[in-house]
This record gives structure tokens, C-alpha cells and sequence, in this order.
């Protein structure tokens, strides 16, 4: 049976429950991240493949370019994988972050991780003699995203208050 | 493309829409709006500017011959991959600059409205963006018009009058040849890719442009005549090249494996190579056996003929065995293969020489050999090596002392330690152990260095002489007989050919020929500068500035001879005697425009005598040889004499 104290008078959708709830979003973002460092990781073996079967489209000096992009696909992705699980442990340890910032937080880094490794990538499948193809643009747009996420999540991490060092500090002593 | 502004807009959706949600204030979707807007700007320009680009490169590429041609060929392009060190070493090599595509990188003349004047022509040279441009007479009708002269049996050049009234038209420069001493710009014909060059090369010693006539040793009152890059250029300055002219019509449609001289020049097509290593295990059991791979020729491990003959294919007086065949499809050789059935090698002909004047068996016979069948043109290496003793004896090659991968300088390629008697005492040790009893002269100084005696500068190209390839030891005989300059009168240049003669009596027993007064007192280095033919003053004028020569002979008589050849009809022999004058004291800033006009040269003859008269002499004693009188004076008499006598039959060295 339903009691007024049990349900909120308004139904809470999906994205306000994930935005109220730290530890849902730190568990999107371990798995997005995990995800994400799988996906890239897998790249970096086709990529070796390349290298190893001497694929010309990969390997050819006329196709520098496209070498260099998509090994810059593969290294950006990848480390964004392992940023979206710092994010994770960091919204964790961050009770006190408004909802707000940590979820606009949260998007810039997601958007971040999709545009730049796939920038990237789209720039390296056309190729105009030494020029990526218009794929690129992504990535300075995902560089600001980036930006903006680093940004928030940095003003979130205050400095610690004194009881809390003073608790560190005896129980460093015990 | 399509496909890729799709899936970029929808990525640029799916992380832009999230932001805005959260970010929850109008504010947000105008600033996400705005970023979507300027990204998808972003793109477009970017888009532009690709296809603008693509569209310029493709317009030239359609003009110029194609790269890319079937027999198992693929590029430089593939090599790389696995052979990063070699492919580097090759690409900063002038080899695979000998032929390029004209881009900002690779462009070395002025384009920034320039203007020159050819005879009656005017050149506009300009730069747009990243291409190059001539306005100039239509190449097409100007070619036309020297056949049509040529079939009416009128060799000369075209009236001035003509060129007044010739079409004009604006050419951009598809191609280069040269990026070491010269460049050349070639724009395409409307016929087919049939490239034709400016009359201008750039030179980058007097970072100026000129004209084409005035870069090779041509005599002055040949006309100017347009070079066709797909009958001539395209057998060594691009790789495996195809001229194929359609014999009815004339239109060419030239394409080539690479342009410039590539990986598949030296080691053949490497398609099947390519595709057997793309197996990794195949690769590093060739690794581990250190087998060579019967895919590929490596001139490194072959024999010292096979090696040689793979740089003899350029390097090298070639023929035609079958003309048909190769203005069609080019040589069938491929290195490693028989060369001498489809390009045997040419000799010196002497019958040939009885020719009518402009017969092209003549015209080689006499523009590429001295006398005696020795080669006096560079790039023709070779020729010389195959008929010394070195090579046909022993096992000399053109590796033994270059290399195409490990090179000291990119200059000449010449592998590390070969710059010395190393290349040399390889096979002869004994007389390395042994060197001053040899060259009777000490170890330290330039006449113990073998390659001054036995390959002494004697061949000319480049605007300097060369040393030649046929390795031999000096001979007054041979210079007698056949007006080479002897390397022991190449160093010594105040010395005569009968102090030499003497001399290598003495020293090796060789008979001394029958000389005349004048060839037992007379410097021969100023005979040979005053009175022998174009060749041979290039030469000398060369050596007058050759320090090894300068330090053995004294510097302060050498001024005369050079002032002299100022005034020269060859060109370049004034441009030579120009340069090695700045070398001499006094002369440093010297100005003198070689082409410059023909008064203002005979002026600048005057102003350098007039410096050296000037200038203080020492040690006056026994100078007769050079024509010294007891004061230091010139001996005008005896100077005149020479110049008198000079050699002024017509020449034109075939570099």
C-alpha cells in the first residue's frame, strides 16, 4: 500500500533520479569507461594488425596522415576509458557536489569521449594528400567539452575542512 | 563524404543535446546552438579548402605523366614499412628529387612576378596560392613552328618578327627536374602529357635565373629548341618511364612507376615482393636465415656486374636496341636482367665523325668521348668504369666506394670511409703499405691521394669538372694524342708537359714522347686554358681555382688566364673562370655578370688585368713557363700566340 510519505508528489524521472544519485552516475560512468577502454583497446589491436599484414592504406607515406589519426583515435580513446573511471571514483568520493555542475560535469565528459577519438578516427578515412578529412573538426569540439568537464569537477574537489584533516592526522599517529 | 558529414553531425548531436539538458537554462541551447552552428562552419570551410586543394592537384596530375604503370610495379610508397632506414636514406637523396611535381616544398626559382626576357620572348613568372605560373608564347605553337622550319630545311631560330605576333597563353608549372645544382620547370603541352621546359633553369649557386643555353656547354650560336621531357628526361629521370607516343598521331600519353629515380629503379618491381612479405612468418624466416629474398634484386648482394649495371642503366652512354619499343613502353630491363640486349652500351665512333655536321652519331661521338674513346661528359660514370682494368679485372663496382643507404654526404653518396685511399687499398694493399715509394710524393699531401692521379677531374658537367670514372694513370702520350689534360699537369699547373714527361721517366719508367720546344718550356695548364677547345678551357678554368692545384702551383700568375676567359664565347667557361677568379686574392668581390653584355665582358677582362698588374709578385724567378717576363710582367707576345692558335672548332658536351 501507498502512503503520501512514500511517493514524491511529483514522479522523479530517470535523469533527475541520476542526477540526485552520485552512485548511479559513478556507476554509469565505471561502466561507460570500462566500455570505452575496451572498444579502443580492441582498435589498437586491428591497428597492430595493420602493421603486421603491411596494409599499405594503413602503413604508406602517402597515408601518414591517416596513420597518425588513427593512432590518435586509438590513444585518445583509450585514455578517456580510464578518465571516465577516475571520474567515477572521483564523483564517489564528492558528496557534496551539486547535482547540477556534476551532471553537466558528467555530459561534457561523455560528449568529450564520443567526439574527440571519433574525430579522430573520421578524419583519418578520407585523406587530401597530407589533410585530414572534415571529421576533424570534431575534436576541438570535444577538447572544449573536455575542458568544461576537467573544469567543474576540478571547483568541486574543495579543500579538505580542518576536523576532517585532524582526523587524518591522529589516525595517521595511531 | 556524405557518409562522414552524417556521422559527424550526429555525434556532434549526441554529445552537444545531453550538455544542454542538464545545463537546464535558455542560456545553454543558445550557447550549444552557437557551438553546433560554428562547428558545422568549421567543417564547411574545412570542406572547401580540401576540394579546392584535391581539384588543383588533380588538374596537374591529368597534365603531367601519370605515376603508376603495370609489370608488377607499385611505388616507394610500399617499401617504407619494412625498410624505414633505406626508405629515409633514399628519400633525403637528390635521386628521388631528379623529377617532382612543382608545390611550394619543392619549388626553388623566383615566381614573384619575375619577369625574363629570351631573345625576343618575354616570361612572366608568378606565384598564386600554391601553384606556379608562366605567361608566355604558346609552347605548342612554338614547337609546331621549329618543325615546320626544321621540315622547310630552316634550323635557325624563329624570327623576332614571328614572336611578335605568336599566341600567348598562361601555363602553370606542372613538374621539375633537378634539386641539387639547377632547376628546370616544365608545363604540359594540350597534347596529351608531353611536357615541355622553359628556356630559364634556375641555379641555386647564383640564385638567379638563367637561360638554358648558359647552363651546358653549347656553342653560343645554337639556337634555343624546346626539350620534350617524355622522349628524352624520362628514361633516367623517372623510374621505369613509358614514353608511348601513338606513332600515327604523335600524342603522348607518358606514364612512369615513380617520378625521380625510386626504390623500383635499383631493385625492380616489387609487387610480388610486396605481396609475399605482407605474411609475417615469411618475413622473419627471411629475417633468421639472412637468405636473400629471390622477390627482389638487392644490387648490395650481387655480383659486382650485375650490381654496376643497375647504376650503368642511367649512369651510362646508353643505345636503342629497338627504337619502336621504346618510345612505346620504354626499356624491358629490370635490374638484375640483361641490359645490353634491349641498351647496349655506346662507344666512341670514329667513323661516325666523318658524319654531315648535326648527325646525332656524330653529335654523341664528339659531345660525349675525348679521342681516345675516354668519356668527357659527367653522369656517364660507367661507360668509364667498365673499360678500366679495376672492373674488368677485378671486382670493382659502383658500391665499392658509393652507397645508396649509408652515405657521408648526399652529395656524392660516397659510403663511410671510402673518401680516402680506403676504396682503393681494399684490393691494393701493397702499395697502401707502401704509399710514398708509390706516389713520390708525401703521405700527408693531395699527390698521394689516388683518385688525383688515376681519376683526375676530366670529365665536365654541372658548370665544373668531374672526376672521371675510367681509372688510369697519367700520360703525357695520352694528353698529346688526345688533348686531355693529365693529372699530374691538373695539379701542377705552372709546370709542362715536359717536366711531366720527365718526371714519370723517372719515377715509373714510362717513355717520354717527342715534345716540341713550347711543350718542353710552356706551362701546359696555359696552353690548354689559352689555346685548347671549350672543353678543355672549362676544365682548366676549373682547376685554376681547385685549391689542391692553387697551393701546389702558387696563385699569384693565375689571373691572366682567367681574366682572359671573361671574355670567352662559351658561357659557362666564363662563368667558371669568373668563379675560381673570386678564389684569388684581391678578386673576392669582383662583379661580373656572365651573360651580361658582350662589351661590358671584355671591360671586366681589362678591370682584372688591371688589378693583377697592380699586385705585388715575390719570387719572379723562373716564371717563363707561365709566361712571366724576369719583372713579373705578362709575356703578351707569347700570350697572344696561345690565343691564337685556340681550338675554335664547335662543341656541345652531352652531360
Amino acid at each position: 500500500m501507498n502512503t503520501p510519505a512514500a511517493t514524491s508528489p511529483v514522479a522523479e524521472s530517470p535523469r533527475e533520479r541520476l542526477a540526485g544519485d552520485p552512485s548511479v552516475l559513478a556507476h554509469r560512468h565505471l561502466r561507460f569507461g570500462w566500455w570505452t577502454l575496451l572498444f579502443f583497446l580492441t582498435l589498437g589491436l586491428v591497428l597492430e594488425a595493420l602493421h603486421g599484414f603491411k596494409v599499405g592504406a594503413y602503413l604508406n607515406p602517402s597515408n601518414e596522415t591517416r596513420r597518425l589519426v588513427w593512432t590518435l583515435a586509438h590513444a585518445h580513446g583509450t585514455l578517456f576509458g580510464l578518465v571516465n573511471i577516475a571520474f567515477a571514483f572521483t564523483v564517489g568520493r564528492l558528496a557534496g557536489w551539486p547535482s547540477r555542475p556534476r551532471a553537466i560535469a558528467a555530459a561534457c565528459l561523455r560528449g568529450a569521449t564520443l567526439l574527440m577519438p571519433a574525430g579522430f578516427f573520421l578524419g583519418g578515412v578520407h585523406v587530401y594528400s597530407g589533410d585530414p578529412g572534415v571529421g576533424i573538426v570534431l575534436v576541438p569540439v570535444g577538447g572544449l567539452l573536455l575542458l568544461a568537464a576537467v573544469l567543474l569537477t576540478a571547483l568541486a574537489v574543495k579543500p579538505a575542512k580542518p576536523e576532517a584533516r585532524a582526523g587524518h592526522a591522529s589516525q595517521r599517529r595511531k | 563524404m556524405t557518409l562522414e558529414w552524417v556521422i559527424a553531425g550526429g555525434l556532434l548531436l549526441l554529445a552537444l543535446a545531453p550538455v544542454a539538458m542538464r545545463w537546464r537554462s535558455p542560456m545553454a541551447w543558445a550557447v550549444l546552438l552557437a557551438a553546433g552552428t560554428l562547428t558545422g562552419a568549421g567543417m564547411w570551410w574545412w570542406h572547401t579548402r580540401l576540394k579546392l586543394k584535391e581539384s588543383s592537384e588533380s588538374i596537374v596530375r591529368s597534365k603531367t605523366p601519370r605515376e603508376g604503370r603495370p609489370g608488377g610495379y607499385l611505388t616507394s610508397d610500399s617499401c617504407r614499412s619494412c625498410h624505414p632506414n633505406q626508405h629515409d636514406s633514399w628519400r633525403s637523396s637528390f635521386h628521388r628529387t631528379m623529377t617532382q611535381r612543382a608545390t611550394p616544398e619543392s619549388v626553388r626559382g623566383d615566381f614573384n612576378g619575375q619577369t625574363l626576357q629570351y631573345d625576343s620572348k618575354t616570361y612572366r613568372l608568378q606565384r598564386r596560392g600554391d601553384e606556379f605560373w608562366c605567361d608566355m608564347v604558346d609552347p605548342d605553337w612554338e614547337y609546331v613552328e621549329i618543325l615546320k622550319r626544321r621540315s622547310r630545311g630552316e634550323p635557325g631560330p624563329i624570327p623576332p618578327a614571328l614572336y611578335a605576333v605568336a599566341p600567348r597563353t598562361e601555363k602553370r608549372i606542372g613538374m621539375l627536374t633537378g634539386s641539387h645544382f639547377m632547376q628546370a620547370c616544365w608545363v604540359a603541352s594540350t597534347h596529351g602529357n608531353m611536357q615541355f621546359n622553359l628556356p630559364f633553369t634556375y641555379v641555386f649557386e647564383m640564385q638567379r635565373w638563367v637561360p638554358r643555353n648558359d647552363v651546358f656547354l653549347i656553342d653560343p650560336s645554337r639556337p634555343w629548341v624546346p626539350d620534350v621531357w617524355n622522349v628524352n628526361c624520362i628514361l633516367c629521370h623517372a623510374t621505369a618511364g613509358q614514353p608511348r607516343q601513338d606513332a600515327k598521331t604523335a600524342v603522348i600519353d607518358s606514364r612512369t612507376a615513380e617520378l625521380g629515380i625510386a626504390c623500383e629503379a635499383c631493385h625492380g618491381p616489387t609487387a610480388e615482393h610486396v605481396r609475399a612479405n605482407a605474411e609475417p612468418r615469411r618475413r622473419y624466416q627471411l629475417h633468421y636465415s639472412r637468405k636473400p629474398d629471390p622477390t627482389v634484386f638487392n644490387p648490395a648482394r650481387a655480383d659486382h656486374v650485375k650490381s654496376s649495371e643497375t647504376c650503368g642503366q642511367c649512369h651510362a652512354i646508353r643505345l636503342k636496341a629497338n627504337h619502336a619499343e621504346w618510345q612505346q613502353d620504354g626499356f624491358p630491363f629490370r635490374p638484375g636482367g640483361e641490359i645490353e640486349t634491349c641498351a647496349p652500351l655506346h662507344f666512341y665512333d670514329t667513323s661516325a665523325l666523318n658524319a654531315p655536321h648535326g648527325d646525332a652519331r656524330r653529335r654523341m661521338s664528339e659531345g660525349s668521348y675525348w679521342s681516345d674513346g675516354m668519356v668527357r661528359v659527367s653522369g656517364r660514370e660507367f661507360n668509364g668504369m667498365a673499360g678500366s682494368a679495376c672492373y674488368k679485372k677485378g671486382a670493382l663496382s659502383c658500391l665499392s666506394c658509393h652507397s645508396m643507404h649509408q652515405y657521408l654526404s648526399k652529395d656524392d653518396q660516397l659510403a663511410p670511409h671510402r673518401e680516402g685511399n680506403q676504396a682503393c687499398v681494399q684490393c691494393h694493399s701493397t702499395i697502401g703499405a707502401k704509399l710514398e715509394a708509390h706516389t713520390r710524393h708525401r703521405a700527408s699531401s693531395s699527390g698521394s691521394l689516388c683518385y688525383n692521379c688515376h681519376m683526375p677531374h676530366t670529365t665536365y658537367g654541372l658548370l665544373k669538372a668531374i672526376r672521371s670514372h675510367s681509372i688510369d694513370s697519367p700520360s703525357v702520350q695520352s694528353s698529346l694524342q688526345t688533348g686531355r689534360p693529365n693529372a699530374c699537369n691538373l695539379c701542377h699547373l705552372d709546370r709542362s708537359l715536359g717536366w711531366t714527361a720527365r718526371s714519370l721517366n723517372d719515377w715509373f719508367g714510362k717513355p717520354q714522347p717527342r715534345l716540341t720546344p713550347e711543350q718542353q718550356e710552356t706551362s701546359a695548364a696555359v696552353t690548354w686554358i689559352l689555346a685548347g677547345d671549350a672543353g678543355q678551357r672549362a676544365l682548366l678554368a676549373w682547376h685554376f681555382g681547385w685549391e689542391p692545384a692553387i697551393q701546389t702551383s702558387g696563385r699569384d700568375w693565375l689571373a691572366p688566364g682567367l681574366a682572359e676567359l671573361l671574355q670567352d664565347p662559351y658561357s659557362v667557361v666564363r662563368h667558371i673562370a669568373s668563379r675560381s677568379l673570386r678564389r684569388l686574392p684581391g678578386f673576392e668581390s669582383f662583379s661580373y655578370d656572365y651573360i651580361g653584355p658582350e662589351p661590358e665582358r671584355a671591360r671586366a677582362t681589362e678591370r682584372a688585368l688591371g688589378i693583377w698588374r697592380g699586385q705585388v709578385r715575390t719570387n719572379l724567378a723562373d716564371r717563363a713557363a707561365l709566361l712571366l717576363d724576369p719583372t713579373g710582367a705578362l709575356q703578351q707576345d707569347k700570350f697572344s700566340t696561345l690565343l691564337r692558335r685556340r681550338d675554335s672548332r664547335s662543341l656541345e658536351l652531352l652531360e
